[in-house]
Parts: structure tokens; sequence; C-alpha cells
């Protein structure tokens, strides 16, 4: 697996949020992207998503140019920004409807991620009642069912506990292997050192170091 | 692509608005039976008692007409306003059940989910797909209740031309189905308005990247469908019988509605909303 940004410029209203960024993603790594907020993190994730499209510049998944050749990553997981699902279901139907969309995810699957981010597979709350924390391990667990290729999250363990962010750690890590590429973007430092293996820091839509 | 459709199907039918839309069909169904009940049914049999008291000899002996399935049919009873209301409401039946939702999904992100996993083609025609039945549902149901309450005390019989208790006229589109098969004539205009329910509920969906404001954009079929009743039927009152607004109405409420007409109206229609989704939903960034 192989994520190749090719000189990506994306300008929203004339203001460029990201600015010539030029980096090969490769499977087998879990990297991490610091910065401030409003740096461009979340919009290279989107961009790499598929979600918007490059002003100039192009975006391959294994070769294959976003926006050309395919229209979004074959099998990608993402949580950006707040996550949202629907209000009236419970956290197990919101992904059970992912799942059936997503195509092919076993139910023993769907409720086994549920676990691993510490939410009860079983819980009839709807997921208007979730607490802000539970709402985000709901977001994590859509993102990594059915274990994609490529997995990006964007500040992960947002309102999450001191003890459901080692549960979270833990879950990301289980998922690394020689082919996913797992990318994390957070403003927590000391955090992202700690998940990530690569960390690559971004400022006004630059992708600037590598450390 | 299967899959996606009966997702979006099973939340479309599921949701709130769906279950407001229906009650309020089915409310306004069952008012407007009760209504013509005690003002048509009732008031009639009245009649027809008086006149079977009065002596064979009488003048006004025989002259007493049969009320039938179409004048308790809140598609074609007009001596209330419950037709005229339903008409004229018809956008909001049909826009409440799930029109909103792709607005909703973009807006909170969960549009995301679905982008990536089944892509932006299959998830547009899906949702497109699930206002436009979700839609037609709501604007048909009344209808379809109204008939089948109607049809538990009034006989689904055609009507006799010299009572002149007729809304449709021998010279209308369908004329022919409404005094002999009027059961027939109320199902396959229920499924003009069905057709024209989705029309109008596909309406807030091609708003969807125009419009910011939710309300606005829920409230802009009925707008347009004011403007064409009041509006352009007062300034081209000579193509009225290709105004949806007046030839959706199974009373047919202007001469020279065609089948044909109909038709070519709906399919232009079709082709202006199919190209409206496509341009709206082409390369826009998902921000």
């Amino acid at each position: 697996m192989e994520i190749k940004l090719e000189h990506v410029t994306k300008k929203i209203k004339g203001v460029p949020v990201l600015q010539d960024v030029t980096k090969t993603f490769t499977g087998g790594c879990i990297y991490g992207l610091s910065g401030k907020n409003g740096c461009g993190k979340t919009m290279l994730m989107r961009t790499m998503a598929g979600l918007i499209y490059p002003t100039s510049g192009a975006v391959k998944i294994n070769g294959k140019t976003l926006g050309k050749d395919i229209s979004f990553p074959p099998s990608m997981g993402l949580l950006i920004e707040n996550p949202a699902f629907l209000r009236g279901y419970t956290g197990l139907e919101n992904l059970e409807i992912l799942a059936k969309v997503q195509g092919g995810v076993p139910q023993d699957e769907i409720r086994a991620t549920l676990e691993q981010v510490g939410l009860d597979p079983d819980d009839k709350r709807k997921y208007y009642k979730y607490s802000l924390g539970m709402r985000q391990r709901l977001g994590i667990a859509a993102a990594i069912m059915g274990k994609p290729d490529i997995i990006l999250l964007d500040e992960p363990i947002n309102a999450i506990d001191a003890e459901g962010v080692s549960v979270i750690r833990d879950a990301i890590r289980a998922l690394m292997d020689d082919e996913r590429i797992i990318i994390i973007a957070c403003h927590d430092k000391e955090e992202m050192e700690y998940m990530a293996d690569t960390v690559l820091h971004m400022s006004e839509g630059r992708l600037e170091e590598e450390a | 692509m299967k899959e996606v459709i009966t997702t979006e199907m099973k939340k479309a039918f599921r949701s709130k608005g769906f279950l407001v839309a229906a009650l309020s069909g089915v409310l306004l169904a069952v008012i407007q039976t009760i209504w013509a009940y005690q003002n048509i049914y009732q008031v009639n049999m009245k009649e027809r008692n008086h006149i079977l008291g009065l002596p064979v000899t009488d003048e006004h002996y025989g002259s007493w007409f049969q009320t039938y399935i179409m004048q308790g049919w809140i598609g074609c009873e007009y001596y209330s306003s419950f037709n005229q209301f339903l008409f004229l409401a018809l956008p909001l039946f049909a826009v409440l059940p799930y029109s909103i939702s792709l607005f909703s999904e973009w807006k909170s992100g969960y549009a995301m989910q679905m982008l990536v996993r089944r892509g932006r083609k299959q998830y547009i025609i899906s949702k497109a797909a699930a206002i436009f039945i979700s839609g037609g549902c709501a604007a048909a149901l009344p209808l379809l209740v109204s008939l089948l309450l109607s049809a538990c005390y009034l006989p689904a019989i055609g009507i006799d031309p010299i009572s002149m208790q007729n809304v449709v006229g021998n010279s209308m589109m369908w004329s022919a189905l409404f005094f002999e098969k009027p059961v027939l004539y109320a199902i396959s205009y229920t499924g003009i308005v069905f057709l024209y329910g989705g029309i109008y509920a596909e309406i807030p969906l091609l708003c969807v990247g125009w419009m910011e404001n939710r309300f606005g954009t829920l409230i802009f079929p009925m707008l347009l469908h004011c403007m064409l009743f009041y509006g352009v039927y007062n300034l081209f009152p000579e193509f009225a019988a290709y105004n949806p607004a007046m030839f959706v109405n199974p009373s047919q409420l202007v001469f020279g509605i065609t089948f044909r007409g109909i038709v070519s109206v709906t399919v232009a229609i079709l082709a202006v909303e199919g190209l409206l989704l496509w341009l709206s939903n082409r390369r826009r960034d998902f921000l």
C-alpha cells in the first residue's frame, strides 16, 4: 500500500490551505501529523481521502490518481473532526448500517470492534444519548471496522479519558501490519510520539520536517 | 448498489419525518371522511328518505341520485376545502420524510462515511431513489387512505352524468375511467400524485450546495408549488393544462389536461432534476 502526494496545493476561495505538499506514505508504518490548529492537517487528510480535490498536484493510491482513476481509496476508514452518526440508532446499529454499505463485515467482527474501543455492543442507548467520549470511540470503531488498508484518524483521542486513551492506543497498535497505512493527526505531541512511528510536522499548509 | 439503496430506503421509512407525514396524511383523510360522511352521505340519505316518503305522483319523486365513491374520495371531493388543502400542501407532505437527509448528512459529516465506502455516485443515486419513493408515498398515502375509507360506506360505481355531481367532465382526461371504473381512475391518478410527490421531494436534494439554510431548503418546493399554482397559472392561463400544480389534482382543475401532456412535462422535469443533481454533485469538495 502506498499513498503518494505530488506537489499537492489546495486553495479555498483563493486562500492556500495546502502548499506544494510532496510525500510518500508506505505501508507498515504509523504516521503522525502534528502542527498548530489551522495548519492544514485536516485538509491534508481530506485530500488523501478523496473528499476534496487538489487545486494542483495529484494524490496517488497505489499508482492510481484520486479524482481521475478512482474517486476514493478502495479500502479506507476515517475519522475526521467530529464523528457523525445517525442519531436515532444505537452504536451497534450504526456500525451495522455502515458495514452493510461497506459490504461483508461479519456481525462478530462489528461487535469485536466495538469492544476493542471500549464500547458495549449490547448498549441499547441511542447515539444521541452518547457522551462525547463514547461518540469519539464509536467514530474510531467505524474507522477501523473491517480492517481497511488505509486508516486516517484526525484527533482520535479528543474527549477520551486517560484510561480510554490507552484502550484506543492498543486498538490502533493492534491493527498495524506490513501493508496498512495509519495516519494520525494529533495536537498532543507527547501522545503523538507515543503512538506514531514517524512524526511529520505541518505549518501553514506545508509539510515541513520529519522528526 | 443494492445494499446502499436498501439501507437508504430503510432509513427513509424509519425516519421521524416519514412518520409525521404519514400520520398527518392519515389524519387528514380520516377527518375528511368524517366530514364527507356527515355532510354528503347522510344529507343525501336524508334526501332519499324524504323522496321515498313522497307519493309516486309527486313531481319531485325520483329526482334523487346515489352518492358514490368519488364524491367521498379526497381527490375529487370538492364540497369541502380538504382537497384544496391537500394539494396545496402536497410538497410539504413530500419533503417531510427524507428530502433534507443529504443536507443534514452533509452538514453533520455523516455523508463522509458513506462517500468513502460506496463513492459519490452510488450514494447520491441511492439517496435520490429513497427520497423519491418516500416522498411519493407520503404524498399518495392520504389519497389511498381516503379511497379505502370511502369504499367502506360508498359504492364503487360510476356516477350518472345527468346528476351533474361529477367534477370531471366527459371530455376530460380519463373521463371514461372516471364514469365507469372510478376506483381505477382514483388509483391511476394516485400514481400521478406519487410521481409528483417524488419530484417535489427531490428538490431539496438539488439545493444541497446552493442553499445554506435548512428551513429554506425544506420550504423551497412549497414556494415553487405556490408560484406555479398562483403566479404561473395567472400569468399564463393558456398553459394551465401543462402546469403540474394544476394537473396533479385528480379533480382536474383546468380544461385540456391530457395524458400525453402530463408525460411530456414529467419527462422534462425529471430530465432537469437529473441534470441539476449531476451538476450539484459533480466535483464538490467535502469541507
